[in-house]
């Protein structure tokens, strides 16, 4: 037997796994089966006469119907001139678009400075013509306003301050802070203008900016496929289209602009992560200083986002000197994007041990198990239970286990062995 | 002799005369059958490609029990199955082919759960992608070589095709297997 034909049995025999059967097969086969010999042994359907013949006029007067009506928007103009006449063609009034101004919220803002929060000082005035984009979402408020022309400083790339004028501001408030960024008009001819990518929110990137105010739409398109919508609103006197979004941190995306009819008008590539923060490549084979744990990798769906992680043990030597204990190599990180975390743990004896992957709005955590153990389940507060995976193999010293669930519960950990009985527990707090 | 051309399982027992009696024992041996294979079969169905195995695997037994009584013997009933198992999902892929040509690929949702939903192991997975690259009967071979541990022989019969051309087909199909992963590994490097 050779090498090649193991591996395609190994891996048959782990696929064929998957396909699982319904309690009530055997009923639907009989009722398959039943059907069938009902269906021959029933008298063909006698085709009733008047049927044959009306067929033919229905035919003859659709016919007819088609070419009248041809004739009559050949005179009138057309279907656009039809539509016209009763109101909805291109030249029909659209609905308004946007949300009404809220001046209440802008309570906080002071001449001269593009935000001014309300927790920092309350006595400052209203200034600025407010403008109506004013979104909340994983309680970050982003509002955008229109303050007096002024001069702002902003440092470029190279560490050179240079003075830009403008009167737009883009101020986001979260928890006990906030920032305010002074926002340039759109140039001649520019369709968009972005900031850079927001990554303060703990969960998130926020990516916001003013476009042309044909664009109608935004959305993130994810390296996984996912595709997250953005917002765009519009304000009374304010000439442009302002836009916000935010997606999972940790991943590629693709900011797509989109005008009334769906068209694609602008792309915005957004990397992630930065070049100065990269760990390891995500690509399983071009990590090498790890090489020794790709023993197995698994990939999780968790919050929308495909994440993987590689398991597996450190070689024996010169790793594990002397029999020392087993040392479980863990690297998890996002598909399409880069290892955000490696970690290797001394397995203490007669335990569990875990590490921690969080992924908004999913916590996936990991570890190796002792031997005997083969299911584990998070039990949250609620009573919820999420399910994870045991991975064995032949050279895994001991059974590796994952489990994923929703990020901000506190859960308890159990692990069972094969006839049921509780193993191991392990209490993980909320994660904030 | 009873061929295992699942054109002639088109035949019902109603047609071909059977008595009560007979009818009620060929129940009985056909839930035999099904409650030591179905599960197999699904599995079979599944692995070959079909996208509802439980289906395939179900429709396959429906035809098994409505032309047992012209089957040559019981013996021959897991062989028909297993046979029927293979032509059905062959066709259905066929037409999932054509139907998908017709029809624009489908834009990924946004997922909101957060449960696990995917799980194999990477080398596995290689295997896996290459063995569903491979043509139906080359695929049909190599599955029931190396998961149902078939002789050259019985799957000659499940494949309705000579002993030679399984040898062949076994042999180019791991032959294809081997260079794809091989050029993964390599890519990898």
């Amino acid at each position: 037997m050779t090498d090649l034909e193991d591996r395609v049995r190994d891996a048959l025999l782990t696929w064929a796994e998957e396909f699982t059967t319904s309690p009530d097969a055997w009923e639907r086969m009989k009722t398959k089966a039943g059907r069938r010999a009902i269906r021959r042994q029933a008298p063909r359907p006698v085709r009733q006469r008047w049927l044959t013949r009306f067929t033919p006029l229905a035919a003859a007067a659709a016919v007819v119907v088609i070419g009248v009506g041809t004739a009559i928007l050949a005179e009138t103009g057309g279907f656009s001139a039809a539509l016209r006449q009763v109101g909805l063609g291109h030249s029909g009034s659209l609905a308004p678009r946007g949300t009404s101004p809220s001046g209440s919220v802008l309570g906080g803002f002071a001449a001269g400075s593009p935000c001014a929060f309300p927790n920092q000082s309350k006595k400052i005035p209203v200034a600025g013509v407010p403008i109506s984009a004013k979104v909340t979402l994983d309680g970050v408020t982003t509002w955008w306003t229109r303050v007096p022309e002024g001069s702002w400083g902003e440092e470029d790339s190279s560490g050179h301050v240079r003075v830009r004028k403008t009167d737009l501001a883009l101020c986001q408030i979260h928890g006990e802070g906030g920032s305010g960024t002074p926002e340039r008009p759109l140039g001649k001819g520019q369709l968009v203008q972005a900031s850079d990518p927001f990554n303060s929110l703990g969960a998130g990137s926020s990516v916001s900016g003013i476009a042309a105010a044909s664009v109608t739409s935004v959305e993130a398109d994810l390296a996984n496929g996912n595709v997250v919508r953005g917002y765009v609103a519009y304000g009374h006197g304010f000439p442009y289209a302002a836009w916000w979004l935010t997606y999972p941190q940790g991943i590629a995306a693709t900011v797509v602009f989109r005008d009334a009819a769906g068209k694609a008008v602008k792309e915005i590539p957004e990397p992630y992560p930065p070049a100065s923060s990269t760990k390891f490549t995500v690509k399983p084979t071009k990590w090498d200083p790890a090489r020794a744990c790709q023993q197995a990798r698994v990939q999780q769906v968790a919050g929308g986002t495909k994440v993987w992680t590689y398991v597996g043990f450190t070689v024996p030597k010169p790793v594990q000197p002397n029999h020392a204990a087993p040392t479980l190599c863990v690297v998890t990180g996002i598909v399409g994007a880069e290892a955000s975390y490696t970690g290797r743990y001394t397995m203490p004896a007669g335990q569990v041990v875990r590490t921690a992957f969080v992924l908004n709005p999913t916590s996936s955590l990991s570890g190796m198990a002792v031997h005997g153990v083969t299911s584990v389940t998070a039990v949250l507060a609620d009573g919820r239970k999420y399910t994870g995976t045991i991975i064995t193999g032949k050279l895994f010293t001991y059974p590796v286990w994952i489990v994923s669930y929703p990020l901000k519960d506190p859960a308890t950990l159990v692990f069972r062995d094969a006839a049921g009985k509780e193993v191991a527990v392990l209490h993980e707090p909320a994660n904030p | 002799m009873r061929t295992l051309d699942d054109k002639d399982s088109d035949r019902t027992g109603a047609e071909s005369g059977e008595s009560a009696d007979s009818a009620g024992s060929a129940e009985t041996a056909v839930a035999g059958l099904f409650a030591a294979r179905y599960l197999e079969l699904v599995r079979l169905a599944g692995l070959l490609g079909a996208d509802d195995p439980e289906d395939i695997a179900q429709e396959a037994f429906a035809r098994l029990l409505r032309s047992y009584g012209s089957l040559r013997d019981g013996s021959a009933a897991l062989a028909y199955v297993r046979a029927t198992v293979c032509n059905l999902t062959r066709n259905r892929r066929r037409h999932l082919r054509v139907a998908r040509l017709r029809t624009p690929a489908e834009r990924l949702d946004d997922v909101a759960s957060s449960e696990q939903a995917v799980l194999v192991r990477e080398e596995q997975r290689e295997v896996i992608a290459a063995l569903a690259a491979l043509p139906a009967r080359r695929r049909e071979a190599i599955v029931l070589r190396y998961w149902l541990g078939l002789s050259v022989e019985e799957i000659a019969v499940a494949m309705g095709i000579s002993a030679g051309t399984v040898k062949s087909q076994v042999s180019r199909g791991l032959s294809v297997l081997g260079t794809a992963l091989e050029k993964t590994l390599e890519e990898g490097r």
